[in-house]
C-alpha cells in the first residue's frame, strides 16, 4: 500500500468532514451532554444528612461513568453517518471513474477513508475531553462548588482512551464497512439503530434471574460501550461513597478483553472488506454489481460486465424512424391537478419504499421491540401485570416514537435528497406538476409508511394480548393510540424534516439537525421541562385506563394533537416557500430580504402560523393557570412565605368529628361541599385565632363558627379564623364551611396522573392530600410533588389524631360511592343516589371513591370493579374474606360490618387502605398476573387488608423504625395468611419474594439497623417492610407461633386506644414477655433489628461414601456473612420413582460470622442434594448458592470465586428443597 | 415567439454568466452556439424556469416566464445538459412517471404512449431494464423521449447529442426536425455540425454576450472566396500564422493541415480555395471577439 496515497485520502476526508454539518453538530451535542449528564448517575447516592459524605463528580469512577454515558448517547449516530456516507458520497459525486483510473489501490482508498474518519472523531473526542475538564474542574477552581476529588488528568484521559475511543471506533468502523460494502445509505443507517438497541436492550442492563455467570461475562466482553462491565463490575455491588471517591478504576481481565474485542472485531471486518470482491473493485457501484437480480440476469445472458447495456436489435439494424409517427401519438400536455400530481408522486415514493429491504427489516425490528417493551414492566409491588391493549400501546409510546422518528428521518432525508443525488431534479423541477403536489405527495407517502408501521405495531401486540389467560380484552385502544394519537406526531416530524431539507439542501446537514432535534427533545424530557405544548412525541404524557379514554388528559391531548397538525401545515407552507424548485438569484434574494418584500413574504406564511400560535398559546396559558402551572406554584410559594414563620409552630385545632354533605358531579368534574368540623383546642394555651388550609380550587369558601357567619383572613390558601372569644384549652368549636371544588383544576403540565381526581368515570378523594377537605393548621412542606397534588407530610390530616366522620354523598345513579365506615342509608330520587357513611370507630383518615362498578360480595367483604376486569376478582374476594377472618382471630376482631375494596382508574398506580375502604388502582390486583402458584393478587390484597389493623386500628407513632409497625407488620401478616391458606410452600415462596425485594432494593453500604431507620432514604422501605417482615417471622420461629400470636394480640389491645400510638420498643417489650428464652430473644433483636446481620452460607462436601442402605455424608457449612441464626441444613434424596416426597435428613446448626461447621450425616438413603434453610425461615444472602448437588464430583457451592453479589441469585420456584 | 430582453445573470463571485441578451426566436429550430462556459446552459435554465435571472425579461407568446415560470412548464419539453433518473426504475417505468408528472395524456393510455416513445428513441428492447444498467447514450435517449413527450410549445435541448453515436445522432436529428415543424425548438450546443445540419437560424454566444444572430448559409456566404486550405510543415507554421489568419489547423501524418482566411488578395503558395464551412465562420467570429476583448 502506498504510504502517501492513503494519507492523502485521509487528509482530504478529514478536511471534508470538518466542513460538514455532522461534525459540528456532534460537538454541540457533546457540549450539551457534558453539561447535562449526571456525573454520578451510575454511582450510589451519598449521605442524605447535611455534611455527610457526598459523591465526588471528579472521581475516577464518576468520570468514567460520565464519559461512558455521554459517549453512548452522542457518538453512535454521528459517527456512523460520517463513516458510512463517506464512500457513498464519492459514488454520488461521480468520483468513481476518476479514482478508478488512478494508481490508487483499493486498500489505500478504504483505509485512508477510515483514517480520516478516525481523525475526525478523534478531534471530537478531544473536544469531549476539554469540555469534561472545563465543566468538572472549573467550578471547583472558581470556588463555586466544593472540591471533589483532587484533579488527576488520568481520571479524564483513561476513560476517554479506554472506554470511549474503542466504542466509538467500533461503531464507526462497522458503519464504514457496511456503507462501503453495500453502498446503500439505508443499510448504513441501520448500524447506529441496531447498535443502540443492542446496548440498551441486551448488553447494558439485561440480567434476568438465572442468567449463567459465563454468559454475563461474555456479554461484558462483547459490549463495545463498556457500560455493562462498568455497571456489573464497578457499581452493582455498592462499595460505598468513600471507595468511589478515592479508589482508581479496577480494570480487570474482562475489561481488557472487551477493549480487545471492540478493536479487533472491526479490524477483522475491515480486513475482510479490503480483501473482498468489493475491495478489488471498490469503486464500482454497489447496486449494479451487487443486485442479485442483476447478477443472475447477467449470468443467464452470459454477460460479465455490468452496465454495458444489452446489444439491442436496433444496434444491429436499427429501424428507421417513422416520420410523422410522433404526431400520430396525439399527445396532449397539461398541468396535473394538485391531487393528481400528489398521487403520482406518492405512488412513485411508495413503490420505492416497497423495494427497500430496509423498510421491511425495520418493520420487523419495530415489531420485536414493541413486544419487548410492552411486556416488560411490573406493578409497584413488583408483580407482573396483565396487559390491556391500551396499557400496552401507551407503554410502548417512547420506544415506538423514537424508533419511528429515527427511521422517518432517514427515509425523508433520502427521499428529499434523491432527486439531487440521481440528477433527476432538473427534469422533475421542469415538469408542470406543482410544488404543492410534490410536497404533498411525499408527505402522503411517508404517512402511508407511518400508518403501515403503526399497523405492524398493533399486529405485534396481538399475540401478546391474546395469549394471556382470558385474552386481551377490547382491542380498539390499539387503533386509538397507534393511529389517532401517534400519527399526528409522525406527520409533524415528517413535515419538519421536509422543511429542514428544503432549507439546508444537504443530506448530512439534514440528518445532523434532525438528530439534534430528537436529542433536544430528549433533553427537554429528561430535565422535566416538557409541557403539553412542547411534548410532540407524548413521552410520559399518557396513562391508559380502561375506565375511559384519557379521562384526566383528554382535553390537553386533543389540543396537543391539533397543535401538531397545525404545525405540520405551517411547516408544509414553509417547505413550499423554501423548496428549491427555482434556483433563486442572489441579488434578487437580497432585495427580497429587505423591507416591504420581506414583510410580504412573511405575511404569506402568517395565515399558516395563526392556528399553531393560537392553539399553542391557549394551551400554554391553560397549563400555567392550572393545577400544575406557575400560578399554582406561585401560590404555593406565597402560602409558605406568608405563613411559615407565624404558623409553622402553631398547634392547630384538632378535629373531633367531620360532618359533611357532598354533591358529586363527575361529568362536570366538580364537588360541592358543605359541612362542619367539631374542633377542640388541645394545646395548653388559649387560642385567639386558628387556621385551616384549603385547596386552591376550593372556592368560594364560606365559613361559620358555632353557626354564625365568620370571615376568614385568606393568606394565600391559609384561612385564619378569629373566634369571638379566645378558645380555652379543651374548649370545642364548630367550624362550618361550604365551597365547590374541581379536581384537578385545568390540564396537567405534561400528562401523567393524579392522586386526587374527579373525572367522568369516577372520583378518588381522600384526606391523604390537601385537596379534599380543609386541613387544620399550616401544612409544612407540601411539595412532595412539585405541582399541586400534595401528600400531607408527617402526621397527616389531623396531626395523627383520630376523629369520627359522617358523610352524606349525592351522585348520579350510575355511580356507586364508597367511603369509610358503615353505610347507614341509601336513597334514590330524580336520577341521583344519596348515600350516608358513618365511621363508627375513630379513624385517622377518610376517603371517598366513586365509580361505575360491578360488585362481587361475600359475607363481610365486597369488591367493586370495572366489569371488564373480572380475572382476579374471585381470588381477591376470597383473600379479603380469609384475611378478615384470620386477622380478626390473630390480632383483634374487625370492628366494621363490611370491608370494601374498590377499583379506580390507573391515574395513579397505588393501593391505599383506608378504614374499611381499600382502594386499588386498576393496575394492582385486578390486573396482576404471574403464575397461579405465586398468588400475587392474594399477596397484594392480604397486605392491604392487614393495614386495616396495622396502620388504622393500631396506629404507629413517628420516629425511627415505626414504619416497621405498619409495612413490616402488613407483610408479616401476609406471610401468616399464605401459611394458613396455602401452606408452607406458598409461605416460603412469598418469603423468597420478600427476601429478593429486600436484597434488590436495599442500600448495601448505607443500610442502617431497622430500629434506626426512618423512611425517606433509598433502601429504607426495603428494610422496614421486607426485612422487617422476615425478621418478624424469625421472631415467631424463636417464640413459637402461639406465644407470638398472644403477644401481638396483647399489643393490639393495648394500643387500640387511638391516642396511644405504638413504637417498636413497645412491641419488642410485649414480645419479649412471651419469650421463654429472653436472652436468645435479645440476641436475635440485637443482630437483626438493632443490627444489620445478613448471613451467607456456602457448602462443601467430599464424595459421599456408602452403599446399600447406609450412606455417610460429610458437609462443611460456612457462613461468609454476618449474623448467627439457627438454620436447618437439609439433605434430600432423589425423588422416588413411584412419586411422593423424597427421603430427607435435617440438622439445625448455628454458624457464626466467618465460621464453619462440619456435619456428618449417616442416612439410609443416597443423598442427592443438601440445602441450607430450604423452607425460607431465615433471611440470607445468595440463597441459591447455599445448596450443593451431591451426585458426581464434589464441588464448592457456586459463587465462592465471585465475591459479594447481593443481587444475583434467581428467586425461581424452589421445590420442596 | 420567444422574446428575450436585456437578460442578465450574475452568480456570486461575481461571475457574469449573461451580460444582457436580447433575442427574438420564432417558431422552428433555433440554435445557440457557443463554447463551454459561454452561458448557454444558464440561458437554457432561465428559459426552462429553473433559474431566476438577475435582470431582464423573457416572454413566450406574451407569457412572462421570469415572473411566472410555472406557466411555461405545461408547455415545455426540456432536456438538460446534466440529468439523471431513479436507478431502481426501468426505462419504461421512469418514462411513465415523467409522463404523469408532465400531465401528458394520449388516447391509447400512458403505458402505450411510453412504449411508443421508447420505440421512437430505439429503447424498446431495454424498456424493462433498470435505468441503472443503461449506458450513457441510452440515458440520453431516454431523456430525449421525455423531452418530446406531450405537446410542448417550447422544446429546449441542451447539448442533446452528447453521448450519442453517429447513428443515434442522425436519428435524433430527424426527430428534432419533425418536432420543430410546428413548435419552437431551442438547441444549445458547442458542436457546430449540429447547428449546421439542423438550424435555419442560430445565435453565437460567448462570455455571456450575443455575438451574432444569423443563418448557416449567410455565415458561409460571408466567407465565400476567402477561405483557403493547405498543408505546411510544423517548422513553417509559425511564419504562416504570422502572415495570415489561421482559422484552425490539425496534424495529419506529420504535417499540419491548415485552413486560413484571406479577406483579400491571393493566398500563400500551396493553398487552394476551399468551401467555407460554418465552423470557419464560427471560429473566425470567436477569434474576432477575443481580439476585441483583448
Amino acid at each position: 500500500m502506498s504510504g502517501g496515497s492513503w494519507r492523502t485520502i485521509a487528509g482530504l476526508e478529514l478536511r471534508t468532514q470538518l466542513q460538514g454539518a455532522p461534525f459540528w453538530i456532534l460537538l454541540i451535542v457533546l457540549a450539551l451532554l457534558v453539561g447535562s449528564v449526571n456525573p454520578t448517575a451510575m454511582l450510589p447516592t451519598g449521605s442524605a444528612t447535611i455534611g455527610g459524605l457526598q459523591v465526588a463528580a471528579t472521581s475516577a469512577h464518576a468520570l468514567a461513568s460520565s464519559f461512558a454515558l455521554s459517549a453512548f448517547f452522542a457518538y453512535p449516530f454521528f459517527a456512523c453517518m460520517m463513516a458510512a456516507l463517506c464512500v457513498v458520497r464519492d459514488e454520488e459525486l461521480g468520483m468513481r471513474e476518476l479514482l478508478h483510473s488512478t494508481p490508487l489501490r483499493p486498500s489505500a482508498y478504504l483505509l485512508g477513508k477510515l483514517a480520516g474518519i478516525a481523525a475526525t472523531l478523534g478531534l471530537a473526542m478531544l473536544w469531549h475531553l476539554a469540555g469534561m475538564v472545563l465543566l468538572r474542574e472549573l467550578p471547583a477552581v472558581l470556588g463555586s462548588a466544593p472540591l471533589g476529588s483532587p484533579f488527576a488528568v488520568w481520571n479524564y484521559v483513561l476513560p476517554l482512551a479506554l472506554v470511549v475511543a474503542p466504542g466509538v471506533l467500533f461503531v464507526a468502523t462497522v458503519a464504514f464497512v457496511v456503507g462501503a460494502f453495500t453502498r446503500r445509505t439505508m443499510a448504513a443507517y441501520a448500524v447506529p439503530v441496531l447498535y443502540s438497541l443492542a446496548v440498551l436492550m441486551l448488553l447494558w442492563t439485561w440480567s434476568p434471574p438465572g442468567l449463567p455467570h459465563w454468559f454475563d461475562q461474555l456479554l461484558m466482553v462483547i459490549d463495545p460501550s463498556g457500560l455493562r462491565w462498568m455497571r456489573r463490575s464497578l457499581f452493582l455491588v455498592d462499595h460505598g461513597v468513600a471507595y468511589y471517591n478515592a479508589a482508581p478504576l479496577a480494570l480487570n481481565a474482562l475489561f481488557w478483553g472487551s477493549r480487545v474485542v471492540a478493536l479487533a472485531l472491526p479490524a477483522i471486518l475491515v480486513a475482510i472488506l479490503v480483501r473482498s470482491q468489493a475491495a478489488r473493485r471498490p469503486l464500482e457501484g454497489g447496486r449494479s454489481t451487487r443486485s442479485l437480480r442483476t447478477m443472475f440476469r447477467r449470468l443467464a445472458s452470459g454477460r460479465t460486465e455490468p452496465g454495458a447495456g444489452s446489444p439491442s436489435r436496433g444496434a444491429q439494424g436499427p429501424p428507421l424512424v417513422r416520420f410523422g409517427a410522433l404526431a400520430d401519438l396525439d399527445m396532449r400536455q397539461s398541468s396535473p391537478s394538485t391531487v393528481r400530481g400528489a398521487w403520482v408522486v406518492a405512488w412513485a415514493e411508495l413503490r420505492a419504499m416497497w423495494r427497500q429491504p430496509a423498510c421491511w427489516l425495520f418493520t420487523a425490528l419495530l415489531m420485536f421491540v414493541v413486544v419487548e417493551a410492552g411486556v416488560s414492566g411490573d406493578d409497584i409491588s413488583g408483580a407482573p401485570v396483565l396487559l390491556t391493549a391500551g396499557t400496552l400501546a401507551v407503554r410502548t409510546i417512547p420506544v415506538v416514537t423514537v424508533l419511528v422518528c429515527l427511521f422517518l428521518l432517514f427515509i425523508v432525508v433520502e427521499l428529499m435528497h434523491r432527486d439531487t443525488a440521481t440528477g433527476f431534479a432538473p427534469l422533475a423541477n421542469a415538469a408542470p406538476v406543482g410544488t404543492a403536489a410534490i410536497l404533498l405527495g411525499r408527505l402522503a407517502s411517508v404517512m402511508v409508511l407511518s400508518f403501515v408501521l403503526m399497523a405492524a405495531c398493533a399486529a405485534a401486540t396481538l399475540p401478546v394480548l391474546l395469549g394471556q389467560p382470558g385474552g386481551g380484552g377490547a382491542l380498539w385502544p390499539l387503533g386509538l393510540v397507534y393511529g389517532a394519537v401517534l400519527l399526528p406526531s409522525f406527520l409533524l416530524w415528517s413535515s419538519f424534516v421536509v422543511a429542514l431539507m428544503t432549507a439546508v439542501r444537504s443530506r448530512t446537514a439534514g440528518l445532523g439537525v434532525g438528530m439534534l432535534a430528537l436529542l433536544g427533545t430528549g433533553a427537554l424530557f429528561l430535565r422535566g421541562e416538557m409541557t403539553w405544548v412542547t411534548n410532540w412525541l407524548l413521552w410520559g404524557a399518557l396513562r391508559w385506563t380502561d375506565f375511559g379514554v384519557f379521562p384526566l388528559n383528554g382535553s390537553p391531548l386533543l389540543l396537543n394533537r391539533m397543535l401538531a397538525l397545525a404545525l405540520a401545515v405551517l411547516l408544509w407552507a414553509v417547505s413550499m416557500a423554501l423548496f428549491p424548485r427555482i434556483e433563486r438569484d442572489a441579488v434578487g434574494s437580497a432585495r427580497r430580504r429587505q423591507g416591504p418584500q420581506r414583510l410580504r413574504a412573511s405575511l404569506k406564511l402568517a395565515p399558516f402560523a395563526l392556528a399553531p400560535v393560537l392553539i399553542g398559546g391557549f394551551l400554554a396559558v391553560d397549563i400555567e393557570q392550572g393545577w400544575q402551572g406557575t400560578a399554582e406554584q406561585d401560590r404555593a410559594e406565597r402560602y409558605f412565605r406568608e405563613n411559615a414563620v407565624a404558623w409553622s409552630g402553631a398547634v392547630p385545632l384538632v378535629i373531633r368529628t367531620i360532618d359533611v354533605s357532598l354533591e358529586l358531579d363527575p361529568a362536570a368534574r366538580t364537588l360541592a361541599v358543605e359541612g362542619w368540623y367539631t374542633m377542640v383546642n388541645e394545646s395548653d394555651a388559649a387560642l385567639d385565632r386558628f387556621a385551616l388550609t384549603v385547596g386552591r380550587t376550593h372556592e368560594p369558601v364560606r365559613w361559620t363558627m358555632d353557626g354564625r357567619v365568620a370571615l376568614a383572613d385568606d393568606r394565600s390558601g391559609l384561612l385564619v379564623l378569629t373566634p369571638g372569644q379566645p378558645l380555652a384549652p379543651g374548649a370545642e368549636l364548630t367550624v362550618g364551611f361550604s365551597y365547590a371544588a374541581t379536581h384537578p383544576f385545568g390540564p396537567t403540565r405534561n400528562g401523567g396522573g393524579a392522586g386526587t381526581f374527579i373525572v367522568p368515570s369516577g372520583a378518588l378523594l381522600s384526606t391523604r392530600g390537601g385537596l379534599f377537605l380543609p386541613v387544620p393548621g399550616f401544612v409544612d412542606d407540601q411539595s412532595e410533588t412539585r405541582y399541586g397534588d400534595p401528600v400531607l407530610p408527617g402526621a397527616g390530616f389531623n396531626g395523627g389524631h383520630t376523629f369520627q366522620s359522617r358523610l352524606r354523598v349525592r351522585a348520579p345513579d350510575a355511580f356507586i360511592v364508597n367511603s369509610v365506615g358503615t353505610r347507614t342509608l341509601l336513597e334514590r330520587a330524580d336520577g341521583y343516589t344519596t348515600v350516608y357513611w358513618q365511621s363508627d370507630e375513630p379513624v385517622g383518615a377518610i376517603n371517598l371513591i366513586a365509580g361505575r362498578w360491578q360488585v362481587a360480595e361475600r359475607e363481610g367483604v365486597s369488591v367493586h370493579f370495572l366489569p371488564a376486569h373480572t380475572r382476579n376478582v374471585n381470588e381477591m374476594l376470597a383473600t379479603m374474606q380469609a384475611a378478615r377472618t384470620r386477622f380478626s382471630q390473630w390480632f383483634m376482631p374487625y370492628p366494621w360490618p363490611e370491608l370494601r375494596l374498590s377499583e379506580y382508574p390507573d391515574l395513579e398506580t397505588n393501593a391505599t387502605a383506608f378504614p374499611s375502604n381499600i382502594s386499588f388502582s386498576e393496575g394492582i390486583g385486578f390486573l396482576t398476573g404471574g403464575p397461579p402458584e405465586d398468588a400475587l393478587a392474594f399477596s397484594v390484597v392480604a397486605h392491604e387488608v392487614a393495614h386495616q389493623w396495622w396502620g388504622h386500628l393500631v396506629a404507629a407513632g413517628e420516629g425511627p423504625g415505626t414504619g416497621w409497625l405498619v409495612e413490616g407488620m402488613a407483610n408479616y401478616a401476609t406471610l401468616l395468611l399464605h401459611d394458613a391458606e396455602h401452606g408452607s410452600e406458598a409461605r416460603a415462596r412469598f418469603a423468597r419474594q420478600l427476601e429478593q425485594n429486600y436484597l434488590d432494593q436495599r442500600a448495601v453500604r448505607e443500610e442502617r439497623p431497622l430500629l434506626a431507620t426512618l423512611e425517606g432514604a433509598p433502601g429504607d422501605e426495603a428494610v422496614l417492610a421486607h426485612r422487617g417482615a422476615l425478621v418478624l417471622w424469625m421472631l415467631r420461629q424463636s417464640l413459637g407461633a402461639p406465644a407470638m400470636e398472644d403477644a401481638l394480640r396483647r399489643y393490639v389491645t393495648e394500643h387500640r386506644d387511638p391516642q396511644r400510638q405504638g413504637t417498636p420498643a413497645e412491641l419488642l417489650a410485649t414480645l419479649r414477655q412471651a419469650a421463654t428464652a429472653p436472652l436468645a430473644f435479645d440476641d436475635l433483636v440485637r443482630e437483626w433489628l438493632a443490627g444489620t446481620a445478613l448471613p451467607e452460607y456456602q457448602l462443601s462436601a467430599p464424595p459421599v461414601v456408602g452403599s446399600g442402605g447406609s450412606w455417610r455424608t460429610v458437609i462443611e457449612v460456612r457462613n461468609v456473612g454476618t449474623g448467627s441464626p439457627a438454620v436447618d441444613v437439609v439433605m434430600v434424596a432423589a425423588a422416588p420413582a413411584g412419586g411422593g416426597l423424597p427421603a430427607s435428613a435435617t440438622r439445625r446448626v448455628v454458624v457464626g460470622p466467618g465460621q464453619k461447621v462440619r456435619l456428618v450425616l449417616d442416612t439410609p438413603f443416597a443423598p442427592e442434594r443438601v440445602t441450607v434453610d430450604p423452607d425460607v425461615h431465615v433471611l440470607q444472602l445468595n440463597r441459591d448458592r447455599a445448596r450443593l448437588e451431591l451426585t458426581g464430583i464434589p464441588r464448592l457451592g457456586a459463587g465462592l470465586d465471585q465475591g459479594l453479589d447481593a443481587r444475583r441469585g434467581a428467586p425461581g420456584r424452589p421445590g420442596p428443597y | 415567439m420567444l422574446q428575450i430582453r436585456g437578460l442578465v445573470k450574475v452568480y456570486p463571485g461575481p461571475i457574469a454568466a449573461l451580460q444582457g441578451i436580447d433575442l427574438d426566436i420564432p417558431t422552428g429550430l433555433f440554435g445557440l452556439l457557443g463554447p463551454n462556459g459561454s452561458g448557454k446552459t444558464t440561458l437554457m435554465r432561465i428559459l426552462a424556469g429553473l433559474l431566476e435571472p438577475t435582470a431582464g425579461s423573457v416572454l413566450l407568446d406574451g407569457v412572462d416566464i421570469v415572473a411566472h415560470p410555472e406557466r411555461v412548464r405545461a408547455r415545455l419539453g426540456y432536456l438538460p445538459q446534466a440529468f439523471g433518473f431513479y436507478p431502481h426504475l426501468s426505462g419504461h417505468a421512469m418514462l411513465l412517471h415523467l409522463l404523469r408528472l408532465k400531465g401528458v395524456d394520449a388516447p391509447g393510455g400512458l403505458p402505450a404512449l411510453a412504449s411508443a416513445l421508447l420505440e421512437q428513441v430505439n429503447l424498446a428492447d431495454a424498456a424493462r431494464r433498470p435505468v441503472s444498467g443503461y449506458s450513457g447514450g441510452m440515458r440520453q435517449r431516454l431523456g430525449i423521449a421525455q423531452a418530446i413527450a406531450g405537446d410542448p410549445a417550447l422544446l429546449i435541448v441542451d447539448e442533446p447529442t452528447a453521448g450519442l453515436d453517429p447513428e443515434e445522432r442522425v436519428r435524433f436529428y430527424r426527430l428534432l426536425a419533425e418536432v420543430a415543424e410546428s413548435r419552437l425548438v431551442l438547441l444549445s450546443t458547442h458542436i457546430v455540425e449540429d447547428v449546421a445540419t439542423l438550424c435555419p437560424r442560430f445565435a453565437v454566444i460567448r462570455y455571456g454576450r450575443l455575438l451574432t444572430t444569423t443563418s448557416p448559409a449567410a455565415a458561409r456566404q460571408r466567407l465565400e472566396g476567402t477561405v483557403f486550405e493547405g498543408a505546411v510543415s510544423r517548422d513553417h507554421y509559425a511564419a504562416l500564422a504570422g502572415a495570415v489568419r489561421v482559422i484552425h489547423s490539425h496534424l495529419v501524418a506529420g504535417e499540419l493541415r491548415v485552413r486560413i482566411h484571406v479577406p483579400s488578395g491571393p493566398p500563400p503558395q500551396g493553398f487552394v480555395a476551399a468551401l467555407p464551412l460554418l465552423e470557419d465562420a464560427y471560429l473566425l467570429l470567436s477569434d474576432d471577439d477575443a481580439r476585441a476583448a483583448a
